[in-house]
């Protein structure tokens, strides 16, 4: 309970989205927090103000060395000082002081400035973060538009750390320089006498070239990112398959492929850097250029008025003044670019499917709530009448891959779907689940009606065990409980739930004396390798699982979540549940949906595991099975046989024999692949009597 | 061959030191903790990048003349321009400088000023360009060396590896190699030019100054072995802390939907806020040690400031140093300890992609698979035992020869023990059967009774504990020095495998059949006819070339099945293995697979690991294998019914 209200003190979910609301990335960052920003600029601009100032006092006191001696640069600098009304200046060491104090002071501003924007852009990172992260989160799998998991993962990992180079990079380093760049001509004109508009155009001039080279650089920049990822993916599958690679002997033309999208990114690299050197080169070089321009320019326009002091003013705004503003401006707005193409892609990709993070409401009784929604939503039903399904249609993209498909699935039965790869048999689950845009007529569970509930009502009803089993990178505990650091007063329950899923642990309190029952010897490359107990690390950098032994954690995790458990944390703390009538079926998730969730486990394990589970626990759910095995479809309640997204027949294995030709035809092609466990030398269904079917129900 | 490896993901997986449970006994153990890198670098990293940068030795000592030239020609102005204001300030010429422009009048003086400058400029451009571009293909080269040897180590290597940390080496190690080798190296040099070239100028110019110099250099050397634990300390903060988030939010995208049907979205985000609000911690502290460092500089730069200036302040007061030198010494100190700062800011850098380098090295140093060679193209010659390496004529015969010109072969197993590590149990202990050339036999047996493991052992993925196979009479080469056998490669290709999980790659459908181009276009559509994928191929408006997505995932899974078939078809593999790891297949993968032992490789000798009775009955022979070892071999009539009833049994 402590993390339910440690999170309502901070945004939730659907908050960091709200945050940012429509006003666009850059908008919000620029306005979400103005007092940062001016702050930035306004601490860099007394830094560039002081920065400039030691140079100055450096020379005077330079000049002031030689005291008396007028030469002529102390001279022309105390008559231009003369002319500012600046200070009286007695002693060198006071200039010497003075430097010093800019020196010092200049640095710890915008360091400060750096600070500031550094600080700004985290926080801004964090809730851009969380924005990513919630859509990722909340985008359905028909809605990722074939986007893989690398490349959403780089918006988290790239472009949100480059997104925020306009408040770290472009707003101190711009305020630090753009100041000195207005100041110049002005101070040209007042001090030689050289119009405004003259130098602000050589200025203009100069800066658009280097503008040029830097959006040039920001160029090559994607292109470098973009390279590098490709590489990265080839890489990948190069290691995941290093086994096919050398028995198709390909090692070498797999590792060319590599060589050449690298050799790709060195030349394009190689551009980069020649661009990137070019331009520090022409920022280095510009304020000499601009001194050649302005002493030309100086004697063209002054002739022979020009006096030292002239000329020495002029070289010292241009040699010192402008030094850094015209080197640090290409990297600026190279950084800027950047920044700006990954703001662009973040932007495009929270603004897919507005509104997608609703469905992320959690219900009553998750041990987090996020907000208020569905709160007091009435979660009764009469747990007597089963599963209404009526007019569902699903259209992708014009593609219609379900039409209308009605049926119903009587309480506390096991029904089946059938049919061939392609025929909507997965999207018909998910349909029901709500995760994917399908149009129903009527939805109904336990006579109550479910279509215009949210999604997250409807995951009141429905547990889902999909094929691919999701693992994550924790414990064997934390993937059962399916919570993060979670508590060990469930383990008995886990083990148990693990067993069920035939997955061995014993001892449940002493778990780090654990050793799995049977760690088989045969198959190092998939043993059972849980000698940790529920501490073992699995996942992406645990152990790793086979195929079988994911899809059986997932299935102990649905039936640990299927089940009320009397802990606290866990209960539906739904005050109508006292009122609830003698339970004949699971009030939580009394629909169970397995997308062939037993397709990478072995035969003999899936024989198990039909009458420990399916048949055993969730005997008294109601089920809805994807399968292709036979064995399997003559013990199942009823069959619903999907062809090209359309509900051809429902019935009884047998029923459906006898009277569906294109079911018959169906079934002749999977039946030979039945396991050598079961009887089935007739090749033609005859089913005979289910001699597994007294142990499994 | 599948992996249970679904993410495509480059997220870093170094150093995370995730607590291990000390029970941990074999799984954990073979799982090597990511390797330790500590104290100094070993030497045999800059033998490596001698390695690399060897082949461009004269290049690069043409362009570190180059830059140096042209560095001090650019600091030679102040020393220049010093000179002439003593000579305009009438003073002695008290430096060889000022005696040189005795006499000379203000234009010529700009004028050697300009081509000065000039000079510097275009020969300090050069070489920032040059050895930029230089470096970075350089660096390049030990990308692929390191990865001709990772495509060679032993399968046992990929067993202990996450695919996440071997994938880390490639991409996050690389690109910091990458990104500081390949242009902030010609930076580094530079600013060592300078440091050089200052030295040499102040102790021109004005000896006294020159221990000034040299103390400026130390205090900042100081500061910097001070700072210097600690910003490696946050570091390597950063970099282990910032891979949970990025692995966990890879987590989220692929479980999105699991997540949101069990109503864990607020779990997830809770741990997603903490993970990612600890990288943003460490990323704040991290930064506050560079800021603090960098503060640390500056201040002395701004002491050391103060200090000349009152020193050179005495000094003209009392007659001992002229203004001219002062001014240069000043510009100088001012200039050096700007150029000893960076260089110590680019020090930690460079420590950075030192690390890099090293991981990298780890990878090249390590023996390969016994009997593997490296290409004949490969360059670095590092001299080891374990890395021996093809001669080009070697290498040519190993691409085009064949373990046998029939269409089937015998296999025979003799005596063999297998383990999959020195310290892992047997799996395999005595096993001896021999198959006949054409014969088709199917393997059954209980999980763990040793199936897979026969299929490793045939491939001679892992060294054989005792005894050999044989195919065609001939056993493969796994020495590292030359001795007797067939040559790994052409071994291997000699067996054709089918996986019930097909695999593709990402590419055109052409480099799907047949990366190598051994074959003409012709033959591949051949092959694709041969498994009844003509139509489908003349339907596509690409053709061969069309492009197949990450795992085949714009195919369906029956089109990616029979794009496999074809692939072994054009292997013409005299021995074809099946693996049907789970009973689960779907229809249209079923009658693929039953047409491929009865049609597609009627004609070679076929090892299939079964669970389907159509397929067993159809075989020659079935062996049986239980706990290791070779229950029964005999005709399907024979072993069936036993092994059916032992099953039944258990």
């Amino acid at each position: 309970m402590k993390a339910h209200r440690e999170i309502q003190d901070e945004q939730g979910v659907g908050e960091a989205a709200w945050q940012i609301g429509g006003r666009g990335l850059l908008r919000f960052m620029l306005t979400s927090r103005p007092s940062a920003l001016i702050g930035m600029v306004v601490l860099s601009l007394i830094a560039a103000i002081l920065g400039l100032g030691a140079p100055l006092f450096q020379k005077l006191f330079i000049d002031h060395l030689v005291g008396g001696e007028s030469t002529t640069w102390s001279q022309s600098w105390r008559d231009q000082l003369g002319r500012v009304e600046f200070v009286d200046v007695n002693s060198p060491l006071a200039f010497l002081f003075a430097a010093f104090a800019c020196m010092l002071l200049a640095q710890w501003l915008s360091t400060a400035s750096t600070w500031l924007g550094l600080r700004e852009s985290l926080r801004l990172q964090e809730i851009i973060s969380r924005a990513i992260y919630a859509k990722t989160l909340s985008l359905r799998s028909d809605q990722t538009e074939g986007q893989t998991v690398g490349e959403t993962v780089s918006y988290y990992a790239t472009d949100v750390p480059g997104s925020t180079a306009v408040v770290d990079q472009t707003i101190p380093l711009g305020a630090g320089v753009l100041f000195p760049l207005i100041c110049a001509p002005l101070a040209v004109q007042w001090i030689c006498g050289i119009p405004v508009g003259m130098t602000v155009v050589v200025m203009l001039a100069l800066l658009s070239v280097s503008v040029m080279l830097s959006i040039r650089q920001a160029r090559f920049f994607q292109v470098f990112k973009r390279l590098a990822a490709d590489r990265t993916g080839l890489v990948n599958e190069w290691v995941q398959n290093i086994r096919l690679l050398r028995i198709l002997g390909w090692t070498d033309s797999y590792e060319a492929k590599i060589f050449h999208k690298r050799e790709e990114e060195t030349v394009n690299r190689v551009k980069m850097v020649t661009n990137g050197q070019m331009m520090g080169a022409f920022g280095s070089s510009i304020n000499f250029l601009l001194n050649l321009i302005a002493v030309v320019t100086l004697t063209r326009y002054k002739g022979e008025a020009a006096t030292s002091g002239d000329y020495f003013a002029l070289l010292w705004i241009f040699g010192v003044f402008l030094s850094r503003p015209f080197r640090q401006v290409p990297w600026i707005f190279t950084f800027t670019f950047d920044g700006l193409t990954s703001l662009r892609r973040l932007e495009k990709f929270l603004s897919k499917h507005p509104g997608s993070e609703s469905h992320l409401a959690p219900r009553a009784g998750d041990t987090v709530r996020l907000t208020a929604v569905d709160q007091d939503v009435d979660l009764n039903f009469d747990p007597r009448l089963g599963l209404d399904v009526q007019g569902l249609t699903l259209a992708i993209n014009g593609r219609e891959l379900l039409r209308d498909v009605s049926f119903q699935v009587p309480a506390g039965q096991l029904y089946a779907v059938v049919g061939e790869v392609g025929s909507g048999k997965s999207l018909l689950l998910l349909s029901l689940l709500g995760e994917t845009g399908a149009q129903l007529k009527s939805l109904r569970f336990g006579g109550r009606e479910l279509v215009n509930d949210s999604a997250s009502v409807r995951r009141e009803f429905f547990c889902f065990v999909p094929q691919e089993a999701f693992v994550m990178s924790a414990s064997l505990r934390e993937n059962v409980v399916f919570e993060y650091q979670a508590s060990r007063d469930h383990d008995l329950r886990v083990v148990e739930k693990l067993r069920r899923a035939q997955l061995e642990i014993s001892a449940p309190h002493e778990s780090r004396k654990l050793e799995a029952t049977a760690p088989q010897v045969g198959d190092a490359l998939r043993a059972d390798d849980l000698v940790g107990g529920l501490e073992t690390e699995i996942g992406e950098r645990g152990v790793n699982l086979s195929g079988g032994q994911r899809q059986r954690v997932s299935l102990s995790r649905a039936a640990f979540l299927a089940e009320p458990s009397s802990n606290s944390a866990m209960a539906v703390s739904d005050p109508e549940s006292s009122k609830m009538q003698p339970v004949l079926m699971p009030k939580l998730m009394p629909v169970l949906m397995l997308d062939d969730s037993l397709s990478a486990v072995d035969v003999e394990t899936e024989s198990r595991l039909m009458k420990e589970l399916i048949f055993g626990e969730w005997g008294r759910r109601t089920r809805i099975l994807i399968t292709h095995r036979l064995s399997v479809l003559e013990h199942v309640d009823g069959i619903l046989f999907l062809r090209d997204g359309r509900l051809d027949d429902v019935g009884r294995y047998r029923d459906l024999l006898a009277r569906n030709d294109a079911f018959r035809q169906f079934v002749s092609s999977v039946l030979e692949e039945q396991s050598p466990k079961e009887d089935s030398s007739a090749p033609r269904a005859k089913p005979s009597a289910p001699a597994g079917e007294g142990s499994w129900s | 061959m599948n992996s249970t490896h679904g993410a495509n993901r480059g997220a870093p997986q170094d150093q995370d030191s995730k607590a291990v449970s000390s029970n941990a006994k074999s799984s954990r153990s073979f799982i090597d903790e990511e390797s330790n890198f500590r104290g100094r670098y070993s030497r045999s990293v800059f033998s490596t990048l001698r390695h690399a940068y060897g082949p461009f030795r004269h290049r690069i000592l043409a362009l570190l003349v180059v830059g140096f030239l042209g560095r001090m020609l650019l600091l030679a102005n102040a020393n220049l321009v010093a000179a002439w204001a003593d000579r305009l300030a009438g003073a002695q010429a008290s430096s060889p400088w000022a005696a040189a422009l005795e006499g000379w009048t203000g234009d010529q003086f700009l004028w050697l000023l300009g081509v000065v400058t000039g000079a510097g400029f275009l020969l300090t451009s050069c070489y920032r360009v040059f050895f930029s571009r230089l470096s970075a293909v350089a660096v390049s080269l030990l990308y692929d060396e390191v990865t001709r040897r990772t495509s060679r180590l032993p399968m046992r290597f990929f067993d202990t590896q996450p695919v996440g940390r071997v994938v880390t080496r490639f991409s996050s190690d690389y690109g910091n190699v990458f990104r500081l080798f390949g242009g902030p190296l010609a930076e580094f040099f530079a600013i060592v030019f300078d440091l050089v070239a200052m030295a040499i100028l102040i102790a021109l110019a004005e000896p006294w100054f020159f221990f000034l110099y040299v103390l400026v250099s130390s205090l900042q050397a100081g500061v910097y072995v001070l700072n210097k634990d600690r910003i490696r300390t946050e570091r390597r903060s950063l970099a282990a802390i910032r891979s949970p988030s990025i692995s966990h939010f890879a987590e989220t995208a692929q479980g999105a939907l699991p997540i949101r049907v069990f109503n864990r979205v607020g779990t997830f985000f809770q741990r997603f806020r903490q993970l990612n609000r600890d990288y943003i911690q460490q990323r704040i502290r991290t930064s506050w040690v560079l800021y603090v460092f960098g503060l640390q500089m500056g201040a002395l730069t701004a002491l050391l400031f103060l200090a000349t200036g009152a020193l050179g302040w005495w000094m003209v007061d009392t007659g001992r140093a002229t203004v001219g030198a002062v001014g240069v010494a000043f510009a100088f100190i001012m200039l050096s300890a700007a150029s000893v700062q960076a260089f110590f800011e680019w020090m930690a850098q460079f420590e950075e992609a030192m690390t890099g380098v090293e991981r990298l090295d780890d990878y090249l140093r390590r023996d390969l698979e016994g009997g593997a060679r490296l290409p004949a193209a490969t360059q670095f010659e590092l001299g080891q035992v374990g890395q021996p390496r093809y001669t080009a004529d070697d290498e040519a015969l190993a691409k085009r020869d064949r373990l046998s010109l029939q269409a089937a072969a015998p296999v025979e197993v003799r005596n063999l023990d297998f383990r999959y590590a020195p310290d892992l149990p047997l799996v395999l202990k005595d096993v001896s059967f021999r198959i006949q050339a054409g014969e088709k036999v199917g393997i059954v047996g209980r999980t763990g009774s040793g199936k897979s493991s026969l299929i490793q052992a045939l491939f001679r993925f892992y060294p054989l504990e005792r005894g050999e196979i044989l195919i065609d009479g001939r056993r493969a080469n796994v020495q590292s020095q030359d001795g007797e056998g067939c040559d790994l490669s052409v071994y291997r290709r000699s067996i054709a495998y089918i996986a019930q999980d097909p695999v593709l790659f990402r590419g055109p459908l052409r480099e799907n059949l047949d990366l190598e181009r051994r074959h003409s276009d012709a033959r591949l559509i051949e092959a694709i006819r041969r498994v009844d994928l003509e139509q489908w191929l003349k339907a596509l408006p690409h053709g061969l070339d069309t492009m197949i997505e990450e795992k085949g995932k714009n195919l369906s899974a029956g089109e990616r099945q029979l794009l496999c078939m074809a692939r072994c078809l054009l292997q013409e593999a005299p021995v074809v293995v099946m693996d049907e790891a789970t009973s689960s297949i779907d229809p249209q993968t079923e009658d693929v697979l039953v047409r491929a032992t009865e049609e597609f490789f009627a004609d070679r000798t076929q090892i299939i690991i079964a669970h389907r009775l159509s397929t067993l009955i159809h075989c020659d022979r079935i062996l049986w294998m239980h706990q290791g070892q070779v229950k029964m071999l005999d005709k399907p009539e024979v072993v069936l019914p036993l092994f059916r009833a032992f099953a039944q049994s258990n």
